[in-house]
Formats: C-alpha cells, sequence, structure tokens
C-alpha cells in the first residue's frame, strides 16, 4: 500500500509496462487487490494501452464526427409528445456513453472481470520479467535490433489513429483490398527494383 | 507511461532525420543521361548482393521489413521479412513472388509480370520516362553509413510526382527514395535504416526460405484480359501514361463473396514508367457505393470514386489528384 500510496499512478504504469522487479511487482499487485482506487486507475491505464494498441477500440475522427452529428441532429429534433419513452431511451443512451466516455463505468460482469485481467498482468510481468532475462542473456548483440523493431512497431501504434493509410479517413475493407491489388501489381516503374518493389512488398500484406 | 515517451522520441528522431536528409548534398559535375542512369539503377539491383533493414514512412505511418537479396548466376532471389503489421515474409526469385503468412500457415504464390518489364519498357522505343521527367544531380551524402550519389527525377508537367533518390555510390543501388509533391514536400520516403552491401548471404539456404512446405498454398485467381474486352476505353490519353496490363479478378475478398457479391472486378493499369495508376472496375451497388470523389490515402497514394454507367470506378495511384481526375473523367463505356 505504502508503494501505491507513494506514487501510485507511476507504480501501476511501470507495472502494465512491465518495468517492475519480481518483489516491488508482487508488493504492487499485493496493494491492488486490496485498493478498489488503484484498480479503478489500472483498468482506466489497460483502457488507454488498448485503445492505443488496438485500430478497433480507437476512435477514429470519422467516429467523432459521427457522434457529432448525431448530437446535432438530436439536439435539432424537438421531441414529440408521444415519443417520450424513446427520447428518454436516447437521453438516457446519450448520458451512459458520456458517462463511459469519461469515466469508464464498470459493467455487470466488472468484478469477474477484474480478477480476470488481475491474472492477465501477473502473467503479463512475469513474461516481462522472464522474457526480458533470457533475452539480455541470450542475444547481447541483438538488443540495438530488437530495440528498433520495438521503436518501430510501437511508432506504429501512435500513428495508427491518425494514419491516412489505415485510419482517420475512411477505413474502408474494399479501399484497402483495391490499394493492395494495386500495389503486387502496380510494379511498372523504372524505380521498382529495389525500391519500388521493397517499398510495396514492406507495405502490403496487412489486407490480404 | 514510458512507452508514450519513446513513441515521440522515435517520431521526432525520423522527423529529424527527414529534416537532414533534405539538407543540401556536395554538388557533383557529372550529370548522366536519363536513360542510362536508370539502367545502371536497374543492374546495380539485379547484381548486388545485400542484407538490410528496409523502412517505408508515408503519412505518418511507418512500416519497416528485413531485406536478403543476392544474385545466384542469372536468378535474383529475395527475402522480404515485415517488421510491421501481420507477420508475413515475402520471398521472390525473379517474377515469381510468395508471401508467406506464418500464423495462418498460408502461402500466396503468383508471377509478377510487372517485375520483368523493366529493362524492356526502357528500350522500347515508345519508352516516354526521359519525355516526362529530367534528372538533375543534386550531389553526394552519406546515407545509413553509405557513401550515396543524389539525384533527383523532376517532373515537367503537374500530373506526376517528382522523386529524389540516393544512389550507393559504387554500384548504383537505390538506398532511398522520396517521393515530392508537386511543391517538392516529401509526401513519402523508402529508405534503408540500415545495409550491408556484399553480405555473406547462404544462397542455398536463402531458396530453402521459399519452400511452401507446410503451408496452404494459393493462388490469386487473375485472369489477363482487356479492357476493350470489357467495353470500356478511355477517350482521351493522360499525358505519359500507358496502358501497360488489365487483369479480372473474381471477388476480392472473402467478406464480398460471403456478402453473396461475387462479381469481379477489372484492375486496368497505366504507368509512364515511374508512376503507375490502377483502375478498378466494378458493378455499381447503391448500398455499398455511396461515396464518390477523392480520398487521401497518405503518402503519395490517392484513390478516387465515382459512377460511370451502371460501374463503380475506383481509382489508385501515385500520382496527383488532378491525374487521378482525368484517368475518371476520360473512362467511358464503349457505345
Amino acid at each position: 500500500m505504502d508503494e501505491l500510496k507513494s506514487g501510485s499512478n507511476e507504480s501501476i504504469s511501470a507495472l502494465i509496462d512491465g518495468e517492475l522487479q519480481t518483489e516491488s511487482c508482487a508488493h504492487v499487485i499485493g496493494a491492488l487487490l486490496s485498493d478498489a482506487k488503484s484498480m479503478d486507475t489500472w483498468h482506466v491505464y489497460q483502457v488507454v494501452g488498448d485503445v492505443l494498441r488496438s485500430t478497433e477500440l480507437a476512435p477514429t475522427t470519422n467516429d467523432l464526427a459521427f457522434w457529432n452529428r448525431l448530437e446535432q441532429r438530436l439536439a435539432i429534433e424537438s421531441p414529440r409528445p408521444d415519443d417520450s419513452a424513446s427520447v428518454h431511451a436516447t437521453d438516457a443512451m446519450t448520458h451512459s456513453v458520456e458517462a463511459w466516455a469519461t469515466t469508464g463505468r464498470d459493467g455487470a460482469n466488472a468484478p469477474q472481470f477484474r480478477w480476470k485481467a488481475l491474472a492477465s498482468v501477473a502473467c503479463t510481468a512475469l513474461v516481462a520479467v522472464v522474457g526480458s532475462g533470457i533475452w539480455l542473456q541470450t542475444s547481447p548483440s541483438g538488443v540495438g535490433q530488437l530495440a528498433n523493431g520495438q521503436a518501430v512497431e510501437a511508432t506504429k501504434e501512435v500513428v495508427v489513429v491518425t494514419d491516412p493509410v489505415a485510419g482517420t479517413m475512411l477505413r474502408d475493407p474494399r479501399l484497402d483490398e483495391l490499394m493492395a491489388a494495386h500495389r503486387q501489381l502496380g510494379g511498372h516503374s523504372a524505380l521498382q527494383v529495389p525500391a519500388g518493389f521493397l517499398r510495396n512488398a514492406t507495405f502490403e500484406g496487412a489486407s490480404r | 507511461m514510458s512507452g508514450i515517451a519513446s513513441r515521440i522520441a522515435v517520431t521526432f528522431g525520423w522527423c529529424l532525420a527527414a529534416a537532414c536528409t533534405s539538407v543540401q548534398a556536395q554538388p557533383v559535375a557529372y550529370e548522366p543521361p536519363l536513360n542510362s542512369w536508370l539502367m545502371r539503377v536497374h543492374q546495380a539491383a539485379r547484381k548486388s548482393v545485400y542484407t538490410g533493414t528496409f523502412v517505408v514512412t508515408a503519412g505518418g505511418n511507418m512500416v519497416s521489413a528485413r531485406i536478403w537479396h543476392v544474385c545466384d548466376g542469372s536468378q535474383q532471389l529475395e527475402r522480404v521479412e515485415s517488421l510491421s503489421g501481420t507477420p508475413r515474409a515475402i520471398f521472390r526469385r525473379d517474377d515469381q513472388v510468395t508471401t508467406f503468412f506464418p500464423q495462418s500457415r498460408v502461402a500466396i504464390t503468383e508471377v509478377r509480370d510487372s517485375l520483368g518489364l523493366f529493362p524492356n519498357l526502357l528500350k522500347s522505343s515508345d519508352s516516354s520516362i526521359g519525355d516526362y521527367y529530367r534528372l538533375k544531380a543534386l550531389g553526394a551524402q552519406r546515407v545509413a553509413g553509405i557513401d550515396a550519389e543524389v539525384f533527383q527525377l523532376v517532373p515537367i508537367d503537374r500530373l506526376r510526382y517528382g522523386y529524389r533518390v540516393w544512389n550507393e555510390k559504387k554500384t548504383g543501388l537505390i538506398i532511398q527514395l522520396q517521393t515530392l509533391d508537386l511543391d517538392g514536400k516529401v509526401l513519402e520516403q523508402a529508405a534503408f535504416s540500415e545495409l550491408q552491401m556484399d553480405a555473406a548471404v547462404n544462397v542455398s539456404k536463402l531458396s530453402r526460405m521459399g519452400s511452401t512446405d507446410g503451408y496452404r498454398v494459393l493462388q490469386p485467381d487473375l485472369q489477363k484480359t482487356t479492357a476493350d474486352a470489357h467495353g470500356w476505353l478511355l477517350q482521351k490519353d493522360i499525358d505519359g501514361f500507358k496502358a501497360t496490363a488489365c487483369y479480372l479478378r473474381p471477388a476480392v475478398s472473402a467478406a464480398a463473396a460471403s456478402s453473396g457479391d461475387a462479381s469481379s472486378t477489372l484492375q486496368w493499369m497505366f504507368s509512364d514508367g515511374v508512376a503507375t495508376v490502377s483502375l478498378f472496375l466494378e458493378s455499381f451497388d447503391g448500398r455499398r457505393h455511396v461515396r464518390e470523389g477523392l480520398t487521401d490515402l497518405g503518402g503519395a497514394t490517392h484513390s478516387l470514386t465515382r459512377r460511370v454507367a451502371n460501374a463503380w470506378l475506383t481509382v489508385v495511384g501515385e500520382a496527383p489528384p488532378a491525374t487521378l481526375n482525368a484517368f475518371a473523367q476520360a473512362l467511358e463505356r464503349k457505345k
């Protein structure tokens, strides 16, 4: 508990990032189990992590634009007397979504989820600790390369939300397919080998 | 969270790298004719042996791959292993390309005719690269620890993008390529972040990497055809772009097939020798085809959609929007 109180957010963040030593890890997990507020913080961090990592979970500009348009439309349309029930339902939904968006309200199965999630955190931490140890022991010369790969992947995670190739515009699977088809066959370029082929080969695949 | 800091640091590092590469290089006196420069680039790609890490940045996105390339007698072997996105490895033996998806144990094999087009494209009398681009020597620069000569392909009109190219000094191998917009700003960059020339690559080991043992092998069902056979024509040529191939693709996606939309798609390709534009034509479907217009896909690639007669046209290409629009306006049904 002391560790959580002294720097709770940092400890939880470090736990999620797998940066804690085994002893500290066990200590923080123990403290988490006995502190509901810390559990909420941990949950919020997990959601943030999910959003950063996942294109499906990440709200795109399009989603937000749709939501804004929907709200404007709802504001313009005056409720009809015989529609009070549906208006209330809409209001309730709006408030529910807003509350979810701002506070991350728990679902009915939250207690069950917490235990499962906590177990997964413990596993993640264990894998991170053991994995990093194995890596450092077996591949000292490859550390730079691994770091480079991780860095590239990490950067991709961030840009995926703002990436016009994949994100802020329309995420149309059909267009992705046509893009892939264009890249597969669209190699009629004098600069095509190696740069063009490698460029296309490096890009393509995700949507195949 | 510490992860974010590292991401920002990497992004910043790339911005810095991009800024550094835009610094003027030392001038060189020699400016070779465009065609001989292109031929040197092509020969270098064929004959060089190298391994490296290739990084493509476009529209704020960054993907990378590990490359092994060897020349075994008359044939080229190449393996491209993705470091980003879906795990996959692409193995190329000349124009035979196999894409391995290790997670699903699926391998897609295909012949890419386009890979064999060059240098025939250059040798043919109708090659017009020199009519639409001019070569400008920018000097010498060091990239990824390698001495390079820098050239710029400058388009003569606004229908195509320009390119800045870094050639390895001794061989001419392209080690960095930037696509520049009409104002000269970098749209996209493809470059080796690390490159070992004349690396000791085990040819037989690399060949074995192309084995599809243990994989379910799929072949794309592409049929060669002509646009004319399907009743399409361009009523006006787009300057410098020539039709290079036309294929019929049966329902491209599993999603389309499962939704009952099993109509085929025609892919008609054009190139000016450097840039490529694909026209995709499929049956118009009012439920799916609702948005006409341009989509900025980031980097140098754009797409434009339009209904033409009873078909839905999607133009995709590494060309300015005006070029895609010119194609879209020129396409029509044969009367």
